[in-house]
């Protein structure tokens, strides 16, 4: 599936001090980002962090109170053709229940003139072409996330802006889009996903957005964002703990104590422990490298940030 | 009442309280019914120049409670929107998870209706009529042909409570119709058109047509307001209207608790 | 590749949506169905001793009984599903949050609003002139039947008669005029309770109202209402209890509150967060 119609691929998203406040509290605070072409950028943050409303703005859905998000340079409600140019997935409820999978992604594509023939390749695509006819209402939740993954693709975008596309869907259904996601990123296109499960992105996003309250927290791709992060403890367990503590303490490393016999250390590689433990004759009996996750990274960052801790959540 | 049944009660009175239609639709009735009828108060003079009327043979105590007639519109949207709203935004499941029997339930929610819906018509009635009062007194409706009344005359008293009873059988009768079908925008349409439609409907028909289409009217108790004798009123006396009205609303309630605890939710 | 303007590719879109939902096309038949059986139902009740009140067989000043007008009474009622689908072709969106869909693919709203409205009156026009010309057709034999005939001072009327095609044509554009009206209050409200109880209230209110209003204020009242001046088209004989504007103004009444229902419908479409 390539770009079909001639389109610019190098469209990107421009978020510029966006702001929007509700009654008492602001949901996105002056937020200020890139979306660039070519690779996965994930949107995360807790739930209630702003990201849907960030994501409406964008589409022209909910009105700013300040600031600006163009995509392709425009504002996107400027745009003749947007579906051409933007697939979006906002909410996967989003359809009539009376209405068929077909009827829903024919309307869609007659108000941007898109030809009726990408109505069966979507479906195709998303494995949706067997129930083309049935009715959404009787559509499960994985389903219709997949309805709605096809109907943001009817345009053939350069674009797309996925809002938790995995929800819902099995094992299988995960591994595709994830897989078809970075596909996408392949072909040059621009793809914007986001995720309240920073688990979920790893492996698919090669650049984070993480807000928290409505503010930016990191904009940043994520190998920079592993090899900066505490990158992991180095767990040992050592019979001869107290030699071991001092000899990688001198080497600069930061030891820990955790249970009876391990020590968890930072600040060396695990071959560096390994050949200092060796060069003083020290006996080793287990060495686990532990890596940094992208989820350490982000608990570590949102830490603060998170609105709805079960434990401070009065709701 | 058994401790399920008090707490059936309370949990539909929080759910009621919090929605915010009850609010509006609460406001509405009041606001509609009051500024009808000053509105027709203000307007109206001692000049019968109605076709058909006599010189004064006004009933002052129905035209006091005049605004009722398009009040109780927003007093029907109450009664189906307490019904229906729990269908609409999944509530119903939790309901009925946390109250098993699905009698008590139903039952808790139409006390609770009948109550709020009590309490906004008595506030409704009293309000019109003493804003009416001052209104018709300017406009000429004093004795000796038209003597003041006042809220404790057993007359205006019938008429006010009466009044009162009628708009709390209207939400109970919207409530029965919310019950039976279930959606919103079909319940709304069902009963705010057999509350508007009969008035005008009568108009095309004469005889004893007309006399049947009267009888089978549920806006019927709007006979509890008169209170003289007029070319106008309809053919059966106060109470009986009302009650034609209670036999709408008690109707509409039997099938729908019927249906509520035959189907799934 | 040939683009189409963005009011064209918004009917398309409109008109699938419209008759990809089962409801549309029921309520459409409901319409026309209310309205033929209610005509059916006054035509059988109504005899020759009707007419103004105060009437009875041989006197002078009867005889003015309005066949076509009679006939067409059923919209009366069949206006109800009407607006039921003016007010639901606006809110089913914002409940099931296709609005969101639909204003990601077509961005400028007003479009969109002119659209739908364009639609519903091309269907519902249709709709209304063929449910009163079919009620006139079934309704007139009936009427007949009941005695109007030339022998008591009723010609026979045809539905290629000026006067009765005027109203048949004129109930059908009231009647996708009220279509109108209901869906810009549904976009107003966004829930369609309030909206078919607003509806509603506006158009059988004033009836009501007057009912009780002295003049000159019953005039007005019936001059301004949509229900009364817009069905005046209906009229086709002089008689003291006609509602005293002439049959277009009356449809220009009933056009005013649509066009001020629209143009306030597209205003807050405008603006509001979806």
């Amino acid at each position: 599936m390539g770009p079909a119609y001639g389109r610019r691929m190098d469209e990107t998203i421009e978020v510029r001090g966006l702001t929007k406040r509700y009654r008492d509290t602001v949901a996105v605070d002056d937020l200020t980002f890139s979306v660039l072409p070519g690779r996965v950028t994930g949107f995360v943050g807790p739930n209630g962090a702003g990201k849907s409303t960030t994501m409406r703005m964008i589409l022209g859905l909910a009105a700013p109170d300040a600031g600006t998000a163009s995509v392709g340079g425009e504002p996107y409600v400027r745009k003749p053709f947007p579906l051409r140019e933007v697939g979006a997935l906002l909410d996967a409820s989003d359809t009539h229940p009376s209405r068929r999978a077909r009827d829903h992604l024919r309307w869609l594509a007659e108000s941007n003139d898109i030809p009726r023939s990408r109505i069966t390749e979507v479906l195709e695509l998303v494995g949706l072409a067997d129930v083309g006819g049935r009715r959404t209402g009787g559509f499960s939740l994985g389903m219709a996330q997949r309805l709605g993954i096809a109907a943001a693709l009817l345009g053939d975008p350069p674009i797309l802006m996925l809002d938790e596309p995995v929800n819902g869907l099995d094992p299988e259904g995960i591994v595709w889009i994830r897989g078809f996601l970075r596909s996408l990123a392949a072909e040059g296109r621009t793809v914007f996903v986001s995720s309240h499960l920073m688990s979920e992105l790893q492996g698919t996003a090669d650049h984070l957005v993480v807000i928290g309250r409505g503010r930016l927290l990191v904009d940043a791709s994520v190998e920079e964002l592993l090899s900066s992060a505490a990158n992991g403890a180095v767990v040992l367990r050592t019979p001869d703990r107290t030699e071991v503590m001092t000899v990688l303490a001198n080497a600069g490393a930061t030891v820990v104590s955790t249970r009876a016999d391990a020590l968890s250390v930072t600040g060396l590689g695990a071959e560096r422990i390994a050949g200092l433990v060796a060069e003083h004759r020290l006996r080793l009996l287990e060495l686990t490298p532990h890596r940094a996750t992208l989820e350490d990274v982000y608990l570590e960052l949102t830490r603060d940030a998170v609105e709805h801790a079960a434990r401070g959540d009065r709701g | 009442m058994s401790a399920i049944a008090r707490r059936a009660v309370t949990a539909e009175w929080t759910k009621l309280r919090s929605m915010p239609s009850t609010t509006w639709t609460a406001l509405a009735v009041v606001g509609i019914t009051v500024g009808l009828t000053a509105f027709m108060a203000s307007t109206s003079s001692t000049d019968a120049n109605q076709a058909g009327g006599l010189p004064g043979d006004d009933d002052v105590v129905a035209n006091a409670l005049f605004g009722v007639w398009l009040g109780q519109v927003a007093m029907v949207a109450l009664g189906a929107l307490a019904a229906t709203s729990e269908f609409a935004t999944g509530t119903i499941r939790a309901t009925l998870s946390a109250i098993p029997r699905r009698g008590v339930a139903f039952g808790a929610k139409v006390t609770i209706v009948a109550g709020i819906a009590f309490a906004i018509g008595a506030v409704t009635s009293v309000a019109s009529f003493l804003v009416a009062q001052p209104l018709q007194h300017g406009n000429g409706y004093n004795a000796p042909a038209y003597p003041h009344v006042s809220l404790t005359d057993p007359l205006v008293l019938r008429a006010v409570v009466g009044t009162a009873l009628y708009l709390t059988l209207l939400a109970l009768f919207a409530m029965g119709v919310a019950a039976i079908v279930r959606h919103t925008a079909a319940a709304t349409t069902v009963a705010v058109t057999l509350v508007l439609a009969p008035t005008v409907v009568l108009g095309f028909f004469t005889g004893t047509i007309r006399e049947v289409l009267q009888w089978l009217s549920p806006v019927a108790g709007m006979s509890i307001q008169v209170t003289r004798d007029r070319f106008d009123n309809p053919p059966y006396g106060p109470w009986v209207g009302l009650g034609l009205t209670a036999a709408w609303a008690i109707g509409a309630l039997l099938v729908g608790a019927w249906l509520w605890r035959r189907r799934d939710a | 590749m040939p683009r189409r303007a963005g009011t064209s590719r918004a009917l398309r879109a409109g008109w699938t949506k419209f008759r990809s939902v089962p409801s549309t096309t029921w309520l459409i038949v409901a319409g026309i169905g209310v309205t033929v059986a209610f005509g059916l139902l006054i035509c059988s009740a109504v005899d020759t001793a009707g007419g103004t009140p105060g009437c009875a067989p041989g006197r002078a000043g009867c005889g003015d009984e309005d066949v076509v007008l009679n006939s067409l009474g059923g919209a009366y009622l069949g206006q109800i599903p009407i607006v039921a689908l003016g007010v639901l072709l606006a809110t089913t969106e914002y409940a099931t949050g296709t609005i969101r869909a639909t204003f990601a693919a077509m961005p400028r709203r007003s479009r969109v609003v002119i659209a739908n409205t364009t639609l519903l009156i091309g269907v519902v026009l249709v709709a209304g002139v063929a449910a009163s010309a079919v009620s006139f057709l079934l309704g007139q034999p009936i009427l007949h039947g009941n005695g109007f005939v030339p022998a008591q001072g009723y010609p026979i009327v045809s539905i290629t008669d000026p006067a009765a095609a005027r109203a048949i044509l004129g109930t059908g554009v009231y009647l996708a005029l009220i279509a109108v009206l209901a869906f810009g209050v549904g976009q107003i409200t966004r829930r369609a309770g309030s909206a078919i109880a607003i509806v509603l209230g506006l158009l059988y209110g004033p009836a009501i109202v007057s009912l009780l209003l002295q003049e000159p204020l019953q005039e007005t009242v019936q001059k301004l209402s949509p229900m009364m001046a817009g069905l005046a088209i209906q009229s086709t004989v002089e008689r003291a209890d006609n509602v005293p504007i002439g049959g277009l103004a009356g449809l220009g009444v009933a056009a005013a509150w649509a066009a001020v229902a629209i143009v306030a419908a597209s205003w807050f479409v405008r603006r509001r967060d979806v």
